[in-house]
């Protein structure tokens, strides 16, 4: 609720005492003001959010507004994309359907300043493998996450890169999750860690999906979504 | 840091003096709190912070309709996602850097992520030149052995007709210098982003000429913008 008045049509000397109901209301109200000078936290109660209208609003002159650490998960958009020719092909819905062995590359919108935590992409092999993937040896060569950084000369820097882990051959050729990083929330190995800084000033980040190959290669993989955690502490002007 | 009250357990008539402490306390508080109706101006020396479940809604009109920010510029990258105007003139490579492969005078276009309602200044290219040139391509006495690559940045309307927001010759002056990562800058742009009626893009156009040299590589395109307020989207 917005503050009122103690005393509506204000005080006059020897006149007007300051009743007690008036003097609380007062400390009352300072107590719950917001501190300006050296700031503070607060916690609107269920009266409601803190709302600001009119035509003014806030202006903050320098930074961002800082944000509780928080995890923004985001589906990354198809866009055009590079392929090795003939390796990969959109489908109707803009998955992505492997043919041959080869890459297929995917810009990462990523927030500047924030960190990006972790990747993973859904992935279904095709079906007809021979054999468990991992586990004889050469049958095929896993598909592999690969995230670059790529500087103003056009130099891809390798941040990390993944195999698919999955064993078996039913997993793998139903819908599963490639992953790069730590998902939130869950032990890892910290060598496995993203934990990169954004730089979308100088720099702009590419996933890259290697397809699957080897002796048992089979044509038909699908992906069909990439989505990245980021850790955001502020926001960004865009 | 936040007020606390200057009588906890409060008043009661005919029983409580307000002490000069309390007066004076109360008036330092009211002079520091946030004043929500007239506004103004505050440097906290710490963070305010607000927690619960609550928070803050935003409502306003017009003017204010966005939390504003003091004016700022901020570079960002493109994606480099982009398709060529012609065939086969320029591939992308795993990076995503695309390389030009024939001469040709259409163009690579590349769409731009602008922030509506930012003022655009500029849009920088960064350009390697093929190796091999031998002359220079500006100061070559016939003036004809290279067209110098174009940036052109557009707007484009609902009705898809494209306007030059700005453009900019390459101005490398030497081999040296062109077949080197160098920028091309539109500047001066001084354009208002609309992203409601207007989407953006780059095109780029190649060298071309009777030096033309396959090979060149587009690696980065970045913009700067002067932006006073968070958007939406």
């Amino acid at each position: 609720l917005t503050f009122v008045r103690a005393k509506i049509g204000g005080w006059v000397d020897n006149v007007d005492p300051i009743s007690a109901v008036q003097a609380n209301q007062l400390t009352v109200n300072s107590s719950r003001a917001i501190d300006g000078t050296s700031g503070g936290e607060y916690a609107p109660k269920a009266e409601g959010p803190i709302v600001f209208t009119g035509t003014q609003g806030l202006e903050i002159t320098t930074g961002n507004i800082e944000l509780n650490p928080r995890y923004v998960i985001r589906n990354q958009e198809f866009e055009v994309t590079f392929f090795n020719p003939g390796s990969w092909a959109p489908d109707l819905g803009n998955n992505y359907q492997n043919l041959v062995l080869g890459s297929v590359s995917f810009p990462l919108k990523l927030p500047h300043g924030q960190v990006l935590t972790f990747i993973e992409a859904r992935f279904k092999g095709a079906a007809g493998h021979g054999f468990d993937p991992v586990n004889l040896g050469g049958g095929i060569t896993m598909p592999r996450l690969t995230l670059w950084s790529v500087d103003s000369s056009g130099i891809s820097t390798l941040i990390l890169s993944k195999d698919d882990n999955v064993i078996v051959q039913s997993e793998y050729e139903s819908f599963h999750t490639m992953t790069l990083g730590i998902r939130p929330g869950f032990a890892g190995v910290i060598s496995e860690a993203i934990n990169l800084t954004i730089d979308a000033e100088e720099n702009r980040y590419v996933l890259s999906v290697l397809s699957e190959g080897g002796a048992d290669f089979q044509a038909g993989s699908i992906l069909a979504s990439i989505t990245h955690y980021t850790t955001c502490t502020s926001y960004v002007e865009h | 840091m936040a007020f606390s009250r200057v009588n906890p357990t409060g008043y009661t008539n005919d029983n409580s003096t307000i002490t000069a402490a309390q007066a004076n306390q109360l008036d330092i508080n009211q002079s520091r709190a946030i004043d929500g109706t007239a506004g103004g101006t505050y440097t906290p020396t710490g963070q305010i912070i607000i927690s619960g479940t609550e928070g803050i809604r935003y409502q306003c009109t017009g003017a204010g309709a966005n939390i504003r920010l003091g004016s700022r510029v901020i570079t960002r990258q493109s994606t480099m996602s982009g398709i060529t105007e012609g065939t086969g003139t320029w591939a992308m490579d795993i990076g995503m850097t695309w390389r030009n492969a024939t001469e040709s005078a259409t163009g690579l276009f590349l769409p731009l992520d602008l922030p509506d309602g930012a003022v655009l200044n500029s849009v920088t290219a960064r350009y390697i030149g093929a190796g091999g040139h031998v002359t220079n391509p500006l100061t070559d006495p016939g003036g004809l052995d290279l067209a110098m690559p174009l940036l052109q940045v557009l707007s484009v309307d609902s009705g898809g007709v494209a306007t030059v927001v700005g453009s900019q010759l390459d101005t490398a002056v030497d081999p040296i210098d062109y077949e080197v990562m160098h920028e091309i800058t539109a500047s001066a742009l001084a354009h208002t982003v609309l992203r409601e009626v207007n989407r953006y893009l780059v095109r780029f156009i190649g060298e071309r000429g009777a030096e033309y040299t396959t090979g060149a590589l587009l690696t980065q395109v970045l913009y700067q913008a002067t932006v006073t307020k968070y958007i939406e989207h």
